[in-house]
Formats: C-alpha cells, sequence, structure tokens
C-alpha cells in the first residue's frame, strides 16, 4: 500500500490579491522523499513556497500538510501544523543580533516549555549536527554564507520537525558549498527520516538530491512536467523541458520559444 | 503515547526510570520534570532504561545531556541502557564527556569599561576626522560642480520637491503651535504689568532669530538627514555605491551633492514659512486671549523686527539644515555590514545632526553677541 502523502495539493492556485499566478498545481510529497520544485526566474516558486509554508493564503483548491487540510483552516491551525515544518529561507533570514546558538534556541523557546538551559544543550547538539560546533557564540554576519545556510537548516530542524521546506538553498554559494549543503540534507533525510521539500532553479542540485520534481513555469501559470530530474531531462517529450533540465536556451528557431526560462 | 514510571516504594530510586513511545519535542519538559526530580532525591547514578523508546528527539536527547551536567559535579553519572536501533544513534553521535563539562555556549564577554570607553573615544576621533574630511570634500565638488555646471538640476529639484515642499505642512504647523506657546505662556507674565503689547515683541523676536530655523533645522533632520543615511546606507549595502565607483561616478559627486543642495536651497523658503506660521501663532493668542487687535499685534511686530533679524535667522537655518543633510550623508554613506548598520546610521544622522545644530546655534549666539551687528 503507497504510505499516505506527507503534503497534497489539489488543484491548488496560488497568488496575490486575487490575481492568480499559479493554478490548476497538484502533487504529492510522499514521506522521506527529497522533492523539488523547479522554475525560471519570475515563474512563481516563492509564491508557491509561501503558501505551502502559510504565508500567503491559497485562492482555490486545496492543501493538505501530514494529513491535515489546510485550505481554509484557522490561523490556530497553522500554527499547530508550523511545528512540523521546518523552513530555511533564501539568505538564511538568522537574526542579526542574536547568536547562531540564540539563533537555533528561538523555535525552542516558541513551541516548548523548555527552560534556558536545556535549550541552549539543544542548540549546541543541532548546531554540531550542521557541522558548525566551534560558531556557536558567533553573530550571523561573522560568517561565511554556506554557514549561515547551515545554521538556517540547524534552527529549521531544531524541533525535529518532520518536514524540511528549503527556499533555493544553494543560491549565492559556491559549487563546492552547494555541493556540501546537498550531502548535510541527504544525511538529514538518512539519520533523521524527514522528508524535504526544495524550491530552487539549481539543477546541479536538483540532480543530486532530488527524488522527483515539477517543473512550474509562467507560460502555462502552472505544472509543465513531474517526474525523476533525470527522466525529465532525457525522455520527456516537451522539447522546452528537457532544454530546461540541459541548462539549453530557448533555440532561436522557435521550436524551443517561451521554455521555462533557460538558466 | 508512552508515559513515565513512576517509582514505587519497592523499586526505590536506583530502579531505571520507565520510558516508553516517542520522545518528541512535546514530551521534553515532561521527561525533564520527571528525571530532575531523581536527580534532586536519589544518590549515585541515575539509570534510564529506553528500551521501550522508539523515537528520540533532539529536545529529549538535550535533556538528557542536561540532567548528566547536573548529576557530574555530584560525581553521579546518567547510566543510559537499552537503546535500539535509531535512538541508540542518537545517543552514541553526542560526545557526552565534551558536552558534559564544557560552557554552552553564550554571548562573547563584554570588553570592561576602560576598554569600551577607550574604543569609544577613538571612534569619536576617528568619526570627526572623517566627518570633517567629507565635509571638505562636499564642499569643494559642489563648487567643483557649479563652476563646470553640472548640477544634475533634475534630479536636484526632485530631492527639493521631497526635503522642501513636502516638509511644509509639518514645519507651518510646527512653528505655529510653538507661536501659540510663546504668546500663550508670554501672555500669562506680561499681562499683570499691563504689558500685553511686548507678547508680540517677544514672539517674532524668539521664532525669527531663534526657534523657527531651530524647529526647522531639527524638522529636517528627522526627515531628510535620517531618510538620507537610510538611503544611501541601503544603496550601500546592496553595492550600488560600489558600481557607481566603478563606473567612474564619484558617489559624494552624484549622490550627496544633490541631496545637501536641494536642502540648502529649501531652508530659505522653509524658514520664512515657519516664521510667518509663528507669528500667526502668537497673533491668535493675542486677538483671542488678550484683546489686541490684529492691526496693533501686526504693527508692534513689523516695529521690532529689522532686515538684520531676518537675515541672521534664515542665514544660521541655511546652515543648520546644509549641516544636517550633509550628516545624513555622511552616515548613509559611511554604512558597513548589513540591515542594522542602516538603522543605525539612520538613528545616528538624527542624533548628531540634532547636536550640530544646538552647537552650532550657541556658537552663532557668541560669536553675533561680539559682532557689530
Amino acid at each position: 500500500m503507497k504510505p499516505a502523502p506527507v503534503l497534497k495539493a489539489t488543484n491548488l492556485s496560488v497568488g496575490y490579491d486575487g490575481e492568480p499566478v499559479l493554478h490548476g498545481v497538484s502533487f504529492e510529497v510522499r514521506p522521506r522523499e527529497i522533492f523539488a520544485i523547479l522554475g525560471g526566474s519570475g515563474s512563481g516558486k516563492t509564491t508557491i513556497l509561501k503558501t505551502l509554508i502559510g504565508i500567503l493564503p491559497p485562492l482555490a483548491g486545496e492543501l493538505e500538510i501530514a494529513g491535515v487540510s489546510m485550505t481554509r483552516s484557522s490561523a490556530e491551525r497553522w500554527a499547530q501544523v508550523s511545528r512540523k515544518l521546518g523552513v530555511l529561507f533564501q539568505t538564511g533570514a538568522l537574526l542579526a543580533d542574536l547568536t547562531l546558538a540564540e539563533n537555533v534556541m528561538l523555535p525552542v523557546r516558541a513551541q516548548t516549555d523548555l527552560p534556558e538551559p536545556t535549550a541552549r544543550i539543544l542548540a549546541c547538539l543541532k548546531l554540531s549536527q550542521v557541522g558548525l560546533a566551534e560558531a556557536e557564540s558567533r553573530f550571523p554576519n561573522e560568517i561565511s554564507g554556506g554557514m549561515r545556510k547551515r545554521a538556517g537548516v540547524a534552527r529549521a530542524m531544531a524541533l525535529d520537525p518532520p518536514i524540511l521546506v528549503l527556499d533555493e538553498p544553494s543560491s549565492g554559494l559556491d559549487p563546492v558549498t552547494a555541493a556540501e549543503l546537498d550531502e548535510l540534507v541527504l544525511g538529514l533525510r538518512r539519520d533523521l527520516g524527514i522528508t524535504v521539500l526544495l524550491v530552487t532553479h539549481d539543477l546541479a542540485s536538483t540532480f543530486a538530491v532530488a527524488d522527483r520534481c515539477i517543473l512550474i513555469d509562467r507560460e502555462v501559470a502552472g505544472i509543465r512536467a513531474e517526474g525523476v530530474p533525470a527522466r525529465l531531462r532525457d525522455e520527456h517529450p516537451d522539447p522546452a523541458v528537457r532544454a530546461f533540465f540541459r541548462r539549453q536556451p530557448p533555440r532561436p528557431d522557435g521550436l524551443e520559444k517561451g521554455g521555462p526560462g533557460g538558466q | 503515547m508512552g508515559r513515565f514510571g513512576t517509582p514505587t516504594a519497592v523499586q526505590g530510586d536506583a530502579a531505571p526510570l520507565a520510558i516508553e513511545g516517542r520522545l518528541t519535542a512535546e514530551r521534553a519538559a515532561e521527561l525533564r520534570a520527571a528525571l530532575m526530580a531523581r536527580v534532586r532525591k536519589g544518590s549515585g547514578d541515575l539509570p534510564l532504561d529506553l528500551a521501550a523508546v522508539t523515537h528520540l528527539g533532539t529536545a529529549a536527547l538535550a535533556v538528557l545531556v542536561e540532567v548528566d551536567r547536573e548529576l557530574r559535579p555530584q560525581g553521579r553519572r546518567l547510566r543510559i541502557t537499552g537503546a535500539r536501533g535509531p535512538v541508540a544513534a542518537m545517543v552514541s553521535a553526542v560526545d557526552w564527556e565534551d558536552l558534559a563539562c564544557r560552557r554552552l555556549p553564550g554571548r562573547p564577554p563584554q570588553p570592561g569599561l576602560v576598554l569600551q570607553v577607550g574604543t569609544n573615544a577613538l571612534y569619536l576621533l576617528t568619526e570627526m576626522r572623517r566627518l570633517f574630511s567629507f565635509a571638505g570634500g562636499l564642499f569643494l565638488c559642489s563648487f567643483a560642480c557649479l563652476l563646470r555646471s553640472r548640477l544634475r538640476l533634475a534630479e536636484m529639484l526632485r530631492f527639493v520637491d521631497r526635503a522642501g515642499v513636502d516638509a511644509v505642512p509639518i514645519v507651518a504647523l510646527s512653528a505655529t503651535l510653538l507661536g501659540l506657546i510663546l504668546g500663550f505662556l508670554g501672555s500669562l507674565q506680561l499681562k499683570p504689568y499691563g504689558a500685553q503689547l511686548l507678547v508680540a515683541d517677544m514672539v517674532a523676536l524668539a521664532i525669527v532669530r531663534e526657534l523657527g530655523p531651530v524647529i526647522t533645522s531639527i524638522l529636517v533632520a528627522g526627515r531628510s538627514g535620517s531618510g538620507y543615511a537610510a538611503e544611501l546606507g541601503a544603496m550601500v549595502v546592496d553595492e550600488e555605491v560600489d558600481a557607481l565607483t566603478t563606473m567612474g561616478f564619484d558617489p559624494v559627486e552624484f549622490l550627496a551633492v544633490p541631496r545637501v543642495a536641494a536642502v540648502a536651497v529649501s531652508m530659505p523658503v522653509l524658514i520664512l514659512i515657519s516664521d510667518l506660521a509663528g507669528v500667526l501663532g502668537g497673533l491668535a493668542v493675542g486677538v483671542l486671549a488678550m484683546d489686541l487687535t490684529a492691526a496693533q499685534y501686526l504693527e508692534e511686530t513689523r516695529a521690532v523686527l529689522t532686515l538684520r533679524h531676518l537675515i541672521v535667522g534664515v542665514g544660521k537655518g541655511c546652515v543648520f539644515g546644509t549641516v544636517t543633510a550633509a550628516v545624513g550623508c555622511f552616515k548613509g554613506l559611511g554604512v558597513r555590514g548589513g540591515a542594522n548598520a542602516v538603522g543605525r546610521a539612520a538613528t545616528s544622522a538624527v542624533v548628531t545632526g540634532i547636536f550640530l545644530v544646538i552647537l552650532l546655534d550657541s556658537l552663532f549666539a557668541v560669536v553675533l553677541a561680539y559682532l557689530p551687528f
């Protein structure tokens, strides 16, 4: 029997002020899966991400997280479900006035009754899990971009949420650091059995970690392709999709014109 | 869901605490309470059987480490037994020896008082040196722009609109209220002596010579000085200033000169507006509360005000306004770091700007007292 999906979108419309950016988006993320949402710049990746993490209400359709329907749910329900989501924002979004350990302690303070010493130990454990044991007392502006992303992952994972959402984790990182972050994500899935939702336009990272992906596209205002990344690259009938996965710009003869934004 | 076994009299404190089920973050506080009770009551090592635990979350693991840290100074230990599978992996991934004795991460220690005073004094000195060199550069650059008619007029007019025209309502309102207050206080003091008419003299002189220029400059520091600091600071953070430099622009000429020039041009008009509004405020008190006629009040004002007062007031105000705008640009272009540095620059621009206005005003007071006019 197929396990119940961790996250399920059915005919979801997302956008701002009643104006849909994407519509008819349907997909399922299964437990322990690394699922990528791909798209070129301006394709609506951030918009759908904001909807999936509860910042932006969906315009239409159904959204289910961990078996709970989120479509017209109250703020309380979102707060409850938000414990199941750990989010790494694009720039890390660490609070600049707090040390790395204090940043990791934030969700502990917000969501549990644990006293400060326990929270500090938890921060130590989490930071050493992402390889930042030495940087606990440093401030975000004293460390490199890669370390900031790792600290962001430590904060997102502070309370062991079953779902980790990563927004463009490799943006602004050199290829080696980005690959190290990929390793970290694979390691977290292996050790903790988490489900990972990856929103990105980085193909190298997608091929390295994602089990399945969807490609969203402004032109069709929805999903253009769905499947295993390597197979979409080699076998998908739509030449524009194959071109995207091969990092080829749309061809001038018009054959693949208007493709989903060549990288 | 599992539960925490309660020790019975037979088991005593030496018996392992029976824990079962999933130890998630939600249950960590409960687990901590149960274990800490045993730490306080018992003696010897604290045994803990994790055989029935199917999931050990990081929060629960942190509780176990904390308990171990509590026990060690008493020569006791936490003895974990029975952990299996992923739970055993979680337990063995922890460096218990290291975590038990190390200091927990805290804030980096604050430097001592002497060090702080010294650092701040040095900072103040370098900041002053930089401010003077910036002011000199701005001055020379403005002249060069004027001589070679390189002033970007359209850009400057846009800033005049923002720094000057948009400031008119708040400047007029503030000055009117100030005139009302002065007139009211003056009337209370002068009425018993039958010298109501002198209220007009007092309000006119105070507003035109001192308060008009000062209040206008303070408002400009709050509106434009802080705005320039934040705007230019954000441009520094976004590397826009570096981009201008590499394209061959001088950031001072391109960004600071039009802004400061706009304020310098707007100030005389703003001050005249504040003078007018202040006198009208005083007039309102004179007419409504002191039975003076408007004609009497205005005639008295006209008699006491000379062109000299007006020139001194407007001249001072132009200097103050230009200084606050220049300080705003200086603080903005000096931003190093991220978003919070921009906030600090904006605050610092207002504080420094207002302080310099008051400092310069006192200098003017002394100097003008010894000058023949």
